[in-house]
């Protein structure tokens, strides 16, 4: 169960979160949608653990756990996974290693022994077949040259071999034609299941049409100001955001 | 009457000025002696050399240089029975030569593993035998004057290896010469070799400098490459904490002969380590690369310059700088085109990465192209940790200093893939993840 009470916070002296209340029980997926600049990224930066992102008030409980008092790390290893939007490039670290130090990193902050290489590259493999990533892939440099839509495949297969409990997806639909965005949907319902909580923020209805959300939530100005069932993104396409804003005031 | 300022002498300077007229003579040929004389007139004309020397502007050897240790002496070497420390290459397959103090101990070597067509002697052997060549081809890539490395050595430098490969010889497992210091109370030791490969030759050499104790140590080796050869060599300079280390290696490359040249750099409380290249032949390529990893006060210099002096040939200098605390590196690249090396393709590149607010890089590169037809270029950045790598290591659960550490092993990998020999990169990854691991949090 993620929890989020009175949320507020800053990037520099602007206020971005003026206030989120927002519940995601155990087992369930929901949708925040929003215009641009509503501050849907700037929550998932803060659920992470960005540095700069100031919370000024309110809390973050996720299984009991305040999340604000952890280093990003230490988030990871609790079970907390963030799919950036825009996934991060890095120059002579092959993508290989980097899943692999990832993944004993958080089994040994949980003290769990370490997975054997073998082990590892069977796990990897087989969840990377999933995804259409080839090997080759896997060898070079993370994000390095990749496509638009390889580095959205990379984040899900990071999901994937992370098995975090906590998902959020920060527009993971952005820039995938249809045939990409089918396979990272597939991914994503592939990981749903009762011990898994997600948080999947989109501006656009069209990822919804492949994973369905248990909830919708509709964001605008740092707060959220209507929840609903999966008709609500529906209706959020026909209308668009200005009648919100609206009824919002 | 002349009015010129006689310069005051450091303390460093009086005592090397002692210790030189104390030498006791080793009965050594006479153009040696009359060398010797002459590198330590030099070395006195001049003094160490401080910051308002050029080619010592971030260097400065005078200040650093508060005493001028006495040489360790051959009795020292002789008495240790086992090689001192730890073999920094120990997993790799190789024929060790081993100098204790710049004295060889060929009893502690693996002698009987140097393949065909390989000869290893001691200077001090080779300089007294019948070999009248050795007079002509010691100083021969040195030239006239090398500065103040090549005079404080050549001064004082009773010993060394003369290594020999003959023409045509493949030489596969490769030849280590541990330079090991034993430095029970302060002293300075000072190391002279000859690398000779004929032409046709492939070679891997490998070298080691590491010791124990406060100790001042010079090495001064010259490779004479020839036509078509091509030399891999490697360098690790992992001097103890106290010392000062400053060696100089200069090559002449023959024609179509190929020089691969890697240092790793993190040992010493200062060092300076610079490599002179002259090109004797058309089509010779010389890939220098390094890594300087420095923390605490620790100051690294690398000083090269490569000298086109014939047409078309090809060169890269690719440094990697990482410095911590208050570490200070140094990158001086001097690239050469003589009016008539057309052709040449020379560049350069020296990248450094500042830990800590308070570690400072100084990069000077230098061309001077004197001939029209030819591709040099040099760059030269330095910069912290990006911040965004950064978090998205940590936002997938790899702690802060994992997560630097493997960023900085990924900075040095462009210099580091320049090792061709798989098993001597991963050895040496594993020091440069040695150090990181050293890092305090």
């Amino acid at each position: 169960m993620l929890e989020i009470k009175n949320l507020h916070a800053r990037v520099e002296d602007r206020e971005i979160l003026k206030g989120i209340d927002l519940q995601v029980p155990a087992g369930e997926l929901h949708a925040i949608m929003g215009p641009n600049g509503s501050g849907k990224s700037t929550l998932s930066y803060v659920l992470a653990g960005r540095e700069g992102y100031e919370v000024t008030e309110g809390t973050v409980q996720f299984e009991g756990r305040d999340l604000l008092e952890m280093e990003p790390d230490e988030r990871a290893a609790a079970g907390v996974f963030l799919a950036f939007q825009y996934p991060i490039e890095i120059p002579g670290v092959a993508t290989m290693t980097f899943l692999r130090h990832a993944a004993n990193a958080q089994r040994k902050a949980r003290g769990e022994a370490e997975l054997s290489t073998p082990d590892f590259m069977r796990l990897v493999r087989e969840k990377a077949d999933l995804l259409d990533i080839s090997m080759d892939m896997l060898k070079r440099s993370v994000n390095v040259g990749f496509s638009g839509g390889e580095k959205k495949r990379n984040e899900i297969l990071q999901m994937a071999v992370l098995d975090p409990k906590l998902a959020v997806l920060d527009e993971t639909d952005s820039g995938l034609d249809i045939d990409a965005l089918r396979i990272v949907a597939d991914g994503v319902n592939a990981l749903r299941g009762p011990d898994r909580t997600m948080l999947v923020i989109t501006h656009y209805q069209r990822l919804l049409n492949y994973i369905i959300p248990d909830r919708v939530h509709v964001m605008l100005d740092g707060r959220i100001v209507r929840s609903g069932g999966k008709e609500l993104a529906l209706e959020l396409e026909e209308t668009g955001y200005t009648d919100f804003a609206e009824s919002a005031a | 009457m002349n009015m010129a300022l006689k310069r005051v002498k450091t303390e460093a300077e009086t005592a090397l000025e002692r210790q030189f007229a104390g030498r006791v003579e080793t009965g050594e040929p006479d153009w040696l002696a009359a060398r010797r004389r002459q590198a330590f007139e030099r070395l006195a004309a001049a003094g160490l050399p401080n910051r308002r020397v050029e080619a010592w502007r971030f260097t400065d050897l005078r200040r650093h240089m508060g005493a001028a240790f006495p040489p360790a002496g051959r009795a020292a070497a002789e008495a240790v029975s086992k090689i001192p420390g730890d073999n920094p290459f120990g997993a790799l397959e190789s024929a060790r030569i081993v100098l204790v103090n710049g004295f060889p101990r060929f009893d502690l070597s693996d002698l009987d593993r140097l393949p065909e067509g390989i000869t290893v002697r001691s200077l001090d052997e080779a300089v007294r035998g019948k070999d009248g060549k050795l007079e002509e081809m010691l100083g021969r890539a040195l030239g006239d004057d090398g500065g103040t490395i090549a005079a404080l050595n050549g001064a004082f430098a009773e010993d060394g290896v003369v290594i020999r490969i003959a023409e045509e010889t493949r030489i596969e497992t490769p030849v280590h010469l541990m330079f090991v210091n034993d430095a029970r109370e302060p002293v300075s030791s000072h190391t002279r070799n000859l690398i000779l490969v004929g032409a046709g030759a492939r070679v891997s050499l490998i070298e080691s400098h590491v010791g124990s104790g406060g100790y001042q140590a010079s090495a001064l080796s010259e490779m004479l490459i020839g036509e078509g050869a091509e030399v891999d060599h490697v360098k690790l300079q992992d001097q103890s904490p106290a010392a000062t280390h400053l060696d100089l290696m200069a090559v002449r490359l023959g024609a179509s002969s190929a020089l691969r040249t890697f240092t790793l750099a993190k040992g010493a409380a200062l060092a300076r380590s610079e490599l002179r290249v002259t090109f004797d032949g058309p089509r010779g390529t010389l890939d220098a690369s390094g890594a300087l990893l420095a923390r605490g006060t620790q100051h690294l210099d690398a000083t090269l310059f490569v000298d086109h002096a014939v047409p078309e040939c090809t060169s890269r200098q690719l440094y990697k700088s990482v410095l911590d605390g208050a570490a200070r590196g140094v990158f001086q690249g001097r690239i050469l085109v003589r009016p008539h090396a057309q052709k040449t393709d020379g560049r350069q590149s020296s990248r450094a990465l500042l830990l800590s607010e308070r570690a400072e890089m100084d990069s000077k590169p230098q061309l001077e192209i004197f001939a029209d037809d030819v591709q040099c270029a040099h760059g030269s950045t330095t910069g912290k940790l990006d911040e965004e790598p950064l978090f998205y290591l940590r936002a997938r659960g790899i702690p802060k200093k994992e997560a630097e550490s493997l960023l900085v092993i990924a900075f040095i990998a462009e210099a580091l893939e320049q090792v061709q020999d798989e098993k001597v990169r991963a050895a040496l990854q594993r020091i440069g993840e040695g150090w990181l691991a050293g890092r305090e949090a």
